[in-house]
């Protein structure tokens, strides 16, 4: 574990102390095909806020909507009503702070672009010069745990490496919120944990707020600092869990305590209770 | 490797067939089962082509053609593109054009030959018409739809790195069209060389279609010319297809459908 950093969020810091949460979303409520009679509520009322530096885990039964809430929490889609309010201000497209990594890696990055030229979007996009630009993109590659890979093209790289500079993208104009959609389902087990221990590396490094969509129980309670569990669909939030255990973590350490295995129950319980 | 992958065997086996596709000409001709009268022999044939090859007139010929297919390609691709582009980037647009667009995609380039005779005559400019107008409708709805058709996590992941305008164009609304695009454009290029050849043959200008016809007119003798010329067409449109084979395996070496393509030749 090279992660020796603390991090800025290691005891949850609650909303209301200091400045204002970072993420705040209030009666969140989005139903698709409005007026139609395939009408679809797919959340119903979801309340929740992110502190600075925090991260936040969101799980749920498969089909609560989770992915759905991630677009409004990014706003990429309008929340049928209710409210996102990001560093203070209200949604109204994605704003310049925020970065998002999807799961689908292979589709996400342009496939057309050689590596540092996919980094290199988002930072020609805030009009950063060549010369800093050049600079940032081997500061971020150098960062995932990305070498000399710049100059290939992101479908030779393996799956874990691409969504590494998926991460690496998201991270390169320097965001102060990082949202994450199922970051590591489509890779295996062993990539899984490497990448895990690899945001949250990052996260202490960059001091950048963390929210994770995941289906994986084990995956939130390793790397949160609470997880909001949501019903099956309308959703609610069914509990906010907060996470206790010490940072940094260790695949072998954190996850096999006692902490750990009696807040996996709990969320299990919570999570494939039927409602 | 294998001996079969290497690419000598391969340019020696293609080599094998063409040969023996002549070997069988020349022998159906000799053993009369091809009547001489109206099929020469394939020896014949090759000697009145190296005959033609020294001849400027057939250059001349071949310059009429490739300049009006080429011309007429610049002009109807251009179009399709700018305006495909703009079409497929507006909804609205989208749809109240795309039913007259379809219903003219249909209407044969045939049928308007006589009026572009009519308006133009036997000259470079009619040609220049037919090819552009029988590649712009094809085109422009391979364009229409590779600009509407970006992946919904493409879409997403241009939403959310804010690109916008001109940058969103360029970074991901083209490259996502392109192989859309490259399809269209080799088979405007193909089409387009008929329509050529067509419009010479039967419009009457200058270039090997109108060769063709020429010999023909001139009786059983140069029907050996005839054949000439109609296997230079064919070598033509080869050479079009190749080139365009190349220029897209080169401009979309990243695509899917490139990258095995990419890998063996490296």
């Amino acid at each position: 574990m090279s992660h020796a950093v603390p991090t800025p969020a290691g005891t949850p810091a609650q909303p209301g102390t200091g400045e204002g949460p970072v993420l705040s979303v209030s009666a969140l409520r989005k139903a698709y095909n409005v007026g139609k009679p395939s009408e679809r509520l797919a959340i119903s009322d979801v309340s929740f806020d992110v502190a600075k530096g925090e991260f936040v885990c969101v799980v749920g039964p498969s089909g609560a909507g989770k992915t759905t809430l991630l677009r409004c929490l990014s706003g990429l889609l309008h929340p049928t009503t209710g409210e996102v309010r990001f560093e203070g201000t209200p949604l109204q497209a994605v704003p310049d702070r925020l970065s998002v990594v999807f799961q689908d890696y292979s589709r996400s990055l342009f496939p057309w672009l050689t590596v540092s030229k996919n980094v290199a979007v988002p930072l020609k996009v805030a009009g950063v010069a060549k010369e800093q630009r050049e600079a940032r993109i081997s500061e971020v590659l150098h960062a995932v745990g990305l070498g000399d890979v710049g100059k290939s093209y992101p479908w030779q790289l393996s799956g874990g490496m691409q969504q590494r500079v998926a991460i690496a993208r998201a991270l390169a104009h320097q965001p102060d919120m990082l949202l994450m959609d199922e970051p590591f389902a489509s890779v295996d087990a062993q990539t899984r944990f490497d990448l895990e221990d690899l945001i949250l590396q990052v996260r202490a490094q960059f001091g950048i707020t963390v929210v994770l969509v995941t289906h994986d129980i084990d995956e939130a309670v390793y790397l949160a600092d609470r997880v909001v569990v949501l019903s099956s669909p309308p959703s609610v939030v069914e509990e906010i869990v907060t996470v206790p255990l010490a940072r940094p973590r260790d695949q072998l350490v954190t996850r096999s305590s006692e902490t750990f295995g009696q807040l996996r129950r709990h969320l299990m319980e919570l999570v494939t209770a039927h409602h | 490797m294998n001996a079969v992958d290497t690419g000598w065997f391969r340019t020696l086996a293609r080599l094998g067939v063409i040969a023996a596709v002549l070997a069988g000409w020349q022998l159906l001709s000799v053993a009369g089962v091809l009547d001489s009268s109206s099929f020469p022999s394939m020896t014949a044939t090759m000697a009145e082509l190296g005959r033609q090859l020294t001849d400027s007139d057939l250059w001349l010929a071949v310059w009429e053609t490739v300049r009006g297919w080429g011309l007429g390609l610049l002009i109807g691709c251009s179009l399709a593109i700018t305006i495909g582009t703009l079409l497929g980037l507006n909804r609205f647009a989208y749809l109240s054009v795309i039913p007259v667009i379809e219903f003219l995609k249909t209407v044969p380039v045939i049928a308007i030959l006589p009026l572009a005779i009519v308006v133009w005559g036997a000259t470079l400019e009619m040609k220049v018409f037919l090819v552009a107008f029988g590649v712009f409708w094809p085109l422009a709805i391979q364009t229409i739809y590779g600009v509407r058709a970006v992946d919904p996590v493409v879409r997403d992941t241009a939403a959310v790195l804010r690109l916008r305008g001109f940058r969103k164009f360029t970074t991901v609304t083209l490259p996502s069209a392109a192989p859309f695009i490259a399809t269209g454009l080799r088979v405007a290029a193909a089409v387009g060389l008929i329509l050529t050849i067509i419009a010479e043959l039967v419009g009457g200008a200058r270039g090997l279609g109108l060769s063709i016809l020429t010999s023909v007119n001139a009786g059983p003798d140069r029907l050996p010319a005839t054949y000439a010329f109609i296997l230079l067409t064919g070598v033509t449109g080869v050479l079009v297809t190749t080139a365009f084979v190349a220029l897209e395996q080169r401009l979309l070496h990243w695509h899917e459908s490139q990258r095995n393509l990419a890998a063996k030749a490296a």
